[in-house]
């Protein structure tokens, strides 16, 4: 029981301290509750405030919100604004691309218009200066008329006088009748001889009609039909005929093979060709020149009318005498008066009217041309002659004798300072010819006058420039190495044909182009693979082009060599008329020095 | 004045002395006195400039204007019609039988220039040069000289030739160059040369002769002092209005009148140099002007007046023998009527009608004609005889000439130097084997002597 009744107080008692903790709790609860109703009123307080200031920031960003929109709508407006200013411009804008596209298409009828008109003022001209000239002639042939009128009456005067004397005398003479009738036998045979003379002039005519009278003639122009060569190949001849100029593989016969030149400028490569002789094709690259430069200069002796070799043919009155014009007879003049230009500036083209005639300017190329780039120092770039080209026909013809057939190249490659090109065709003149003219150095251009009619070929019709300096190989092979330049790489190419038939052998055949400063590495390797060199040129041996090539040869193949460098050259001698034949290498002299160097 | 007071010493020199046994080499004596100070008289109105002695000073500033200037007349004798201009003066001197050389030698070289032209466009020559209009000069002036006074031509001179006795066959053989041309066949036609009439061989370079006429004057008149007893000898130079633009023609003008060379320098005023009218070689007064400009006595007369230019050449010969020699300048005037030569078509640069003209108008040829037919020494019968006579000679010459073969090859290479060198033998020698070795590739049978003609002579 007592432990009932423990129980029941330590219940009891469990009880009070229960209910004293409960209570306890509770007021610690309700203080707390106290606590968090303050906290909550200051919360409230603080949200109250809170939410004043929400409010306010609302305001502000809804008022912010207000303004950007108001902005927004003025931008707005403003954009469309700009797109109406965009559409009006466009529209003006087309509408003044119409009217330009108008006022073009009426200037080109303008144009045309003009253009027909010029041409029918330039018939008319035509046309009057053919009724001037027939005029001209009508009163030549009236004074004429009138002139013979006066001499026969003068003349009847004359008789008229010797008739009164001759009647005073008549009686007399009656009486040497028979004396004078056997003088009058004696006239009457001299008349006859007079007539056999005149017959056989005309026989000779006969025997010898040449279509000549019609056809332009100019200066020494190669005209092998015309004269009686003086020494001609026997019939017998298989090597010394003369170069077929038509089929000989150093000129382009078709525009293909002619256009698949890769030295060309693809713009060159892409368009059409021409056919041209060399004179021609020199006449397009001054053409080209004068047209696109207007530094470029052109002149010397008869250039106005043409030129004796006609490269210059219409360029006068294309480009006006002041750009292209006669000069005094003067080469000295000329070529220093050229050097002058070009040292302020200019790119002169002056030309020589023959290589044989070169020497009065002499002292100008070689002291002057060649040296005022070196002596200027510093000032070279102003002060130098570049720009200068000297052009001057070269070579022989067959009858030029001393003064119309000299090479004069070797004396030229003597001197640094100048450059000395060769062409070979129609397509090399005019691609070398434009480089020398774009040539910061003075360059001197030898054409082979024999080849300005002579070879014709296929000729790109675009302006390009071919490189300096720079030989080129016309024909690979392995066993020698010709080497030469102009005119006489046609007589090579012969003598190489008929030697490779003959003799089974493969030929290099190399043009030099440029003949200083000259491509030695081309020449070089091309021994250096084949191991034997023959030179071959026109002009005379000694101290020629030839002793140069041969002596590099020798100092940078020597021990490829296989045989003796040959040389096939023009003797040590000046061309005489009659001898040119056996003086200028033939294709038998370099048939036998390839033989000479095959079998060494 | 003062030139005969510089020339002074070397005439004394020059003058033949027994007390000096190489009188010509006296002129290599320094013994001129040279200007040595500028002194000068107070107040005198000139001053011894030594570039310019007898200038007067000026206080007018005035330029000498060419332009402002008259042109130098032109001397004739005859007109047109063969009729002397003045009546009061003395009648030509010439006689008779030289009047008629020179018609002779003038037809003869216009028919031989009208056939060789044919010729050459027949093919028989390589090439032709005429000198149509111009036979008056030629002929005209190379009879006023001594038949030795040397002479150095240009090419269009032909009737120098003619005068001084080339025959139609001497010029065949050169136009052909045959083994009888002088010229061994190694000049183009028309280039002749003959020592034995003392001209020159004719060179192509032009105006080269010029001053080479000036040497040659030089050494004349010194062994003119060396042999004072024979006839003292004079040179003349003919050269065309286009050459005379070359530095030689100054180059020569001036060393001869510093020199005091006695030469006749003779310019063909013809109007063209190939293609280029006078307009555009000179601005001056044609060629006389620069005479005058070198100190050198000048006149211009009429080319087609043969009477004149004879006269006038004969006045300027007297004249370079005076004061110790001295050269004179005749610019003779005329006009080119033909082409330039055989490959030069003219029609290209001028109107045939302007040609035409000219050729109406005047011409050498007809104008002695007209004066020898006025003094009755001439008639249409022996005009004729003498054109069917000429023509004959030249065409039997013609074809003489062109019948001979050339001369040997030899003469490629001879004549280079005095003596073949012995390179050249060698060439001559390898050209020889390749002849042989080949005998198919070369025609040497128009060569005297065929391929033995490259053997070398002993020498
Ligand atoms: C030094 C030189 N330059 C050029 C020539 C080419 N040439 C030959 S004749 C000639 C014209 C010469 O004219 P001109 O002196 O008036 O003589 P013409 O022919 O009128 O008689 C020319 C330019 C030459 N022979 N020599
Ligand atoms: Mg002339």
């Amino acid at each position: 029981m007592k432990q009932m009744e423990a129980a029941a107080t330590e219940k009891e008692e469990q009880f009070q301290d229960d209910m004293a903790a409960e209570i306890a709790r509770r007021e610690q609860a309700e203080s707390t509750a106290a606590d968090r109703n303050i906290t909550i009123s200051q919360l409230e307080e603080q949200l109250r405030n809170l939410e004043e200031t929400m409010q306010e920031t609302i305001q502000d960003r809804e008022s912010t919100i207000t303004e950007q929109a108001a902005r927004a709508n003025g931008l707005e407006r403003d954009v469309e604004d700009l797109r109406g200013t965009l559409d009006v411009v466009r529209n003006e804008y087309e509408q003044i691309k119409e009217d330009s596209r108008d006022r073009i298409a009426d200037l080109e009828d303008t144009v045309a218009e003009l253009r027909d008109s010029v041409a029918n003022h330039v018939q008319t001209i035509k046309d009057l200066q053919e009724q001037a000239r027939t005029t001209a002639e009508l009163h030549a042939s009236a004074i004429d008329d009138r002139d013979t009128k006066i001499a026969a009456l003068n003349h009847d005067m004359f008789t008229a006088h010797s008739d009164i004397k001759r009647l005073e005398a008549e009686k007399a003479s009656l009486e040497r009748r028979v004396e004078s009738e056997a003088e009058q036998m004696l006239e009457l045979q001299a008349n006859k001889d007079d007539e056999i003379a005149l017959d056989t002039m005309s026989v000779l005519r006969r025997s010898f009609v040449v279509p000549f009278h019609h056809r332009p003639v100019s200066l020494n122009r190669p005209s092998p039909h015309l004269y009686r060569a003086y020494s001609s190949h026997p019939q017998t001849a298989r090597l010394n005929l003369p170069t077929d100029f038509s089929t000989t593989p150093l000129l382009h016969h078709t525009a293909k093979s002619a256009l698949s030149n890769l030295e060309l400028s693809s713009e060159a490569r892409n368009g059409t060709t021409a056919r041209q002789n060399l004179f021609q094709a020199i006449n397009s690259a001054l053409a080209h020149a004068l047209w696109r430069d207007p530094r470029v200069l052109l002149f010397g002796e008869d250039v106005a009318f043409g030129g004796v070799f006609r490269c210059s043919m219409g360029l006068a009155s294309e480009f006006g005498e002041d750009r292209v014009f006669n000069t005094p007879l003067s080469e000295q003049g000329i070529v220093g008066f050229a050097i002058g230009a070009a040292m302020e500036g200019m790119r002169p083209v002056a030309e020589i009217q023959f290589a044989d005639y070169v020497y009065p300017a002499f002292d100008q190329l070689v002291n002057e041309a060649a040296k005022v780039r070196f002596r200027a120092g510093v000032n070279a770039e102003s002060m130098s002659a570049g720009g200068l080209v000297v052009r001057m026909p070269t070579g022989g013809v067959g009858h030029g004798a001393l003064y119309h057939s000299q090479s004069p190249e070797s004396l030229f490659t003597h001197i640094p300072g100048l450059r000395v090109v060769i062409p070979r065709s129609p397509i090399q003149a005019k691609g070398l010819l434009l480089s020398a003219i774009a040539c910061n150095d003075p360059v001197v251009i030898l054409e082979p006058k024999i080849l300005y009619r002579a070879s014709v070929e296929h000729v790109p019709a675009e302006a390009y420039e071919l490189p300096l300096s720079k030989a080129e190989v016309l024909k690979d092979g392995t066993d020698a190495t010709i080497i030469s330049y102009g005119t006489s790489l046609y007589t090579c190419s012969s003598a190489v044909e008929a030697a490779e038939k003959d003799l089974g052998c493969k030929l290099e055949l190399i043009d030099l182009r440029t003949i200083y400063p000259w491509d030695r590495s081309t020449v070089i390797d091309s021994v250096r693979k084949t191991g034997k060199a023959i030179v071959v040129h026109e002009s005379m041996v000694n101290a020629g082009v030839g002793a140069e090539v041969a002596a590099t040869i020798q100092e940078s193949c020597f021990l490829r060599l296989e045989a003796p460098v040959q040389r096939v050259c023009g003797w040590s001698t000046h061309m005489g008329l009659v001898y040119e034949r056996f003086n200028i290498p033939d294709v038998a002299r370099i048939y036998d020095a390839i033989r000479t160097v095959l079998d060494y | 004045m003062f030139a005969r007071h510089f020339t002074q010493p070397l005439r004394q020199a020059l003058k033949p002395s027994v007390t000096y046994p190489f009188p010509w080499l006296a002129t290599t004596a320094p013994q001129i006195v040279r200007w040595n100070s500028v002194s000068q008289k107070p107040g005198s109105d000139h001053v011894l400039f030594p570039g310019a002695v007898n200038s007067k000073f000026t206080t007018t500033l005035d330029f000498e204007r060419p332009t402002q200037k008259k042109a130098m007349p032109t001397y004739r004798i005859l007109d047109q019609d063969g009729a002397i201009v003045d009546k009061d003066r003395d009648p030509p001197d010439i006689s008779d039988a030289e009047l008629l050389k020179m018609y002779k030698d003038m037809v003869t070289v216009s028919i031989m220039d009208l056939i060789m032209f044919d010729a050459q466009r027949q093919g028989r020559i390589s090439f032709y040069m005429v000198s149509a209009g111009e036979e008056g000069i030629a002929v005209g002036s190379a009879s006023a000289l001594h038949p030795s006074d040397p002479i150095f031509a240009q090419y269009r001179e032909t009737g120098i030739f003619a005068y001084r006795g080339f025959k139609p066959a001497d010029f065949m053989n050169q136009l052909f160059a045959n083994r009888l041309d002088p010229g061994l066949g190694r000049n183009m036609p028309v280039h002749y040369g003959s020592a034995e009439l003392h001209i020159h061989t004719i060179s192509s370079p032009l105006a080269t002769q010029i001053p080479h006429a000036a040497g040659a004057a030089y050494a004349v008149k010194m062994q003119n002092a060396r042999n004072p007893t024979e006839e003292q000898r004079v040179v003349a130079c003919y050269f065309g209005e286009g050459a005379a633009s070359e530095g030689d023609f100054h180059a020569a003008l001036n060393i001869a009148a510093t020199r005091s060379c006695p030469v006749v320098f003779i310019c063909r005023n013809n109007g063209y140099a190939i293609s280029t009218p006078t307009l555009e070689q000179y601005r001056g007064d044609g060629i006389a002007s620069r005479g005058v400009g070198y100190g050198i006595d000048t006149i211009r007369v009429d080319g087609n007046d043969i009477l004149a230019v004879r006269e006038v050449t004969k006045r300027a010969r007297d004249m370079c023998l005076e004061d110790g020699g001295k050269p004179v300048l005749i610019e003779a005037m005329s006009y080119r009527v033909s082409h330039h030569s055989t490959s030069d078509d003219s029609f290209a640069y001028r109107a045939k009608v302007e040609v035409e003209d000219w050729k109406r108008r005047d011409n050498p040829i007809t104008r002695l004609r007209k004066w020898m037919e006025g003094k009755g020494i001439w008639n249409d019968q022996q005009e004729k005889e003498l054109r069917s006579n000429s023509r004959k000679e030249i065409l039997d010459a013609f074809k003489a000439a062109e019948k001979e073969k050339r001369p040997p090859l030899r003469n490629m290479m001879e004549g280079i130097y005095e003596h073949l060198t012995e390179e050249q033998r060698e060439q001559m020698k390898k050209m020889k084997e390749v002849i042989e070795k080949y005998p198919d590739e070369y025609d040497v049978s128009g060569y005297e002597e065929g391929v033995e003609g490259l053997d070398v002579r002993k020498q």
